[in-house]
């Protein structure tokens, strides 16, 4: 279990370490020149040729991509071309943001469409639940996340006007842990999430029901059946060993998530880490984009370990080798 | 060998449980196939007294599994299920489903034919016992965990191996498994069908003296389907023999095994190896030539005419009604009468010889 693990951190840290340098080099190959954002009108070469060398812009692509690299084991993202301030110190608020709408949105979706899931394949076949919530989920799935997204922000927004669709309100002076703790950020939580929620549901509630038809069948369920508990208990049998599949696609699915979340953020005008990065890949703020990346691929990758491992606890079939 | 068995909750309170009484009268299942209705149980009747173990026999695909399913109402939505299950009296397929909750496991326990995949594959064995035991009765955990354990023991395995998983088994302890859980309530009623195929014939052995051992002990009421004529004359009291979907003849196990009066019994009894009486010669094994039939388009008259050897023109226009042949013995063929001419005819390979060139 141990040795498994750790073999699979080492692959893991193979892989961000590909992404990583495909990243770096795919933004020096766009043919512009990052400092003609920086470099103001009538300035000095050697003013010039001392911000690039702040920077990191001097030497040779291979200078610039080991000297990167170190910096990277040591922490250090560099400073951002836009903000002109540390990456990191830009991009923490900004992941904190995310999760607030992501890990709520997911799990809320993740179980209800599990849940969904469920009944629906524990329906009758052919019947009108069955065929109603097929209908409903591929037609959901088939929409693109910012038609959801505007949608919400139509109905419930601009027509309705109860909740706000736009950032996360003024936080005033608030610092910490205070910045959230507000209703009025709450209020503006609300549409986003729902929007992930709903983006979420369809592809777990099939995947769910497919399991679950596909488990009704079998003997064990006609067992669990025959022994008298309730019908619910008979169909969580089955929703039980539905759940190895749903997991499995689950997490690895992330990185899609992540593009339809990246969609929600800039629908709602969402500060998070999403709308930062396609904001630094249109503003050219390469160290911003590249550590956005970074940061995206560890998740992602550390997102398949626990597909992984959280199987091995579901099924106790599975031996890690 | 009941001495060998301490006394437990499980001796004190459901130990006293009694068999129950099973009457089945003109059950009837209709599968709905892609090709049409297919009757796979046509009309089937019969009685389970208290105590007393039933053997069903027939070849695959006769129906027997379709009639334990029945019986326990396990059958899918699409199946149309007629007659009547009396269950001391009470009818099965009346109930509510409340009350049919209440009579499954409580009154009528099932060890499923494939023990390999009776089990759920990701809940421990222990706490799918557990389960069955607290669906019905307001119990702790704990109480139903040593319960469990009085069980497993009793089905002779190590009570330890109750944390397992189901593929932590092997093929003949998860049967043994599935034969613990059966008991969990002691229900008045066991339905094994075909609790053995899957194994090896020491296992065979084993789980049938288990098996046997338990009826002893506990005196279950009991219906044991197998298509082993052997298995029916070691366990069983009565015997029913079904041929696409009816019963052809039923009566007394030893009267019905050593006298069959219907010819696809007699063709059945030698199609199964036997040890020979001493002195006498081992006697041929002879298979029925063919097939049953299509149950979408069964033959008009007797269903086993096709594969009959005594079969007349009488017997392709009539279907015959099962009726009294011997006491206590009744089978359904016109030509019951002259049964005694049949048996020493069946029992020359020539007669069976003879239908396989005509089938072919
Ligand atoms: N769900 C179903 N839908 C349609 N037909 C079915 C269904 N289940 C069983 N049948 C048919 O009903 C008939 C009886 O099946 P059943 O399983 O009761 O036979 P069996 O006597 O138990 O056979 P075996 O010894 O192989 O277990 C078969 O012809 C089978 O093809
Ligand atoms: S009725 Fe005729 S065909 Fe049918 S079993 Fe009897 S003798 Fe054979
Ligand atoms: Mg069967």
């Amino acid at each position: 279990m141990r040795a498994y693990i750790l073999r699979r951190l080492l692959q893991s840290l193979v892989v961000v370490f590909a992404v990583t340098t495909i990243m770096f080099f795919l933004f020096r190959i766009v043919p512009s020149d990052p400092t003609v954002m920086m470099v103001e009108r009538g300035m000095s070469e050697e003013a010039r040729q001392a911000l690039l060398e702040r920077w990191g812009l001097t030497g040779s692509l291979w200078q610039q991509y080991l000297r990167y690299l170190a910096n990277l084991l040591a922490g250090d993202f560099g400073n951002s071309f836009f903000y002109r301030m540390p990456v990191w110190d830009v991009l923490l608020p900004r992941i904190v943001n995310t999760l607030w709408i992501a890990v709520p949105g997911l799990l809320l979706g993740a179980l209800i469409g599990a849940a969904l899931g469920m009944a629906v394949g524990w329906a009758r076949r052919g019947g009108a639940v069955e065929r109603g919530g097929i209908l409903i989920a591929t037609i959901i799935r088939g929409t693109p996340s910012f038609i959801i997204g505007i949608a919400l922000l139509a109905v419930f927004s601009s027509w309705l006007g109860w909740l706000p669709g736009f950032g996360m309100g003024n936080a005033g002076d608030a610092t910490g842990i205070a910045r959230y703790l507000r209703w009025e950020f709450l209020l503006h939580l609300i549409l986003p999430v729902l929007a992930v929620v709903i983006y979420f549901i369809p592809e777990n509630l099939l995947l769910m029901r497919s399991g679950v038809v596909e488990n009704r069948t079998e003997d064990y369920i006609e067992l669990v059946r025959a022994k008298g508990v309730s019908d619910a208990r008979v169909a969580w049998h089955a929703g039980r060993n539905s759940m190895l599949p749903l997991i499995t696609w689950l997490f690895p699915a992330l990185a899609e998530t992540i593009a339809g979340i990246v969609v929600v953020e800039i629908v709602f005008s969402w500060p998070g880490i999403g709308r930062e990065l396609v904001l630094a890949v249109t503003r050219q703020d390469y160290p911003l984009a590249q550590a956005a990346f970074f940061l995206l691929a560890v998740m992602i990758v550390l997102a398949n370990l626990a597909a992984d491992l959280t199987y091995g606890k579901l099924d106790p079939r599975v031996v890690y080798r | 060998m009941a001495g060998a068995i301490p006394e437990t909750e499980f001796d004190r309170r459901l130990g006293a449980k009694p068999p129950v009484h099973l009457a089945v009268e003109g059950l009837r299942v209709v599968y709905q196939s892609r090709r049409g209705p297919v009757a796979a149980v046509d009309g089937v009747s019969f009685e389970v007294r208290p105590g007393m173990v039933l053997g069903l026999v027939g070849e695959s695909g006769c129906g027997k599994s379709t009639v334990v399913k029945a019986l326990m109402r396990l059958l899918p939505d699409s199946a149309r299920v007629g007659g009547r299950v009396l269950l001391d009296g009470r009818d099965i397929l009346a109930m509510d489903a409340r009350a049919l909750r209440r009579v499954r496991w409580n009154q009528i326990a099932l060890i499923t034919q494939s023990a390999m995949n009776a089990l759920d594959p990701v809940i421990r064995v222990g706490d799918q016992i557990v389960e069955s035991i607290r669906a019905h009765e307001e119990v702790g955990r704990a109480t139903a965990w040593a319960r469990a354990e009085t069980l497993f023991a009793l089905v002779g395995l190590p009570p330890g191996r109750l944390e397992d998983y189901p593929h932590q088994f092997s093929g003949g302890m998860r049967q043994r498994a599935v034969i613990a859980m059966a008991l969990s309530l002691n229900a008045g009623l066991l339905l094994a069908d075909e609790p053995t195929t899957a194994l090896d014939p020491i296992m065979q052995d084993q789980i049938m003296a288990r098996i046997r051992r338990i009826k002893e002990v506990l005196h279950r009421s009991m219906i044991l389907v197998t298509h082993d004529v052997g298995l029916v004359a070691e366990n069983c009291d009565s015997v029913a023999v079904m041929y696409a979907g009816r019963i052809v003849e039923s009566g007394p196990a030893s009267e019905v095994l050593v006298r069959p009066s219907h010819p696809y019994t007699i063709g059945l009894h030698n199609a199964f190896p036997r040890m020979p009486a001493e002195g006498e010669r081992r006697p041929p094994l002879i298979s029925i030539a063919g097939a049953l039939p299509d149950l979408l388009a069964p033959p008009a008259g007797c269903r086993f005419a096709p594969r009959c050897p005594f079969a007349t023109d009488r017997c392709r226009a009539e279907d015959p009604a099962l009726r009294p042949a011997a006491p206590g013995q009744a089978a359904a063929c016109h030509h019951a009468a002259q049964a005694g001419e049949f048996r020493r005819l069946g029992a020359l390979p020539e007669t069976w010889k003879a239908m396989a060139e005509a089938v072919r």
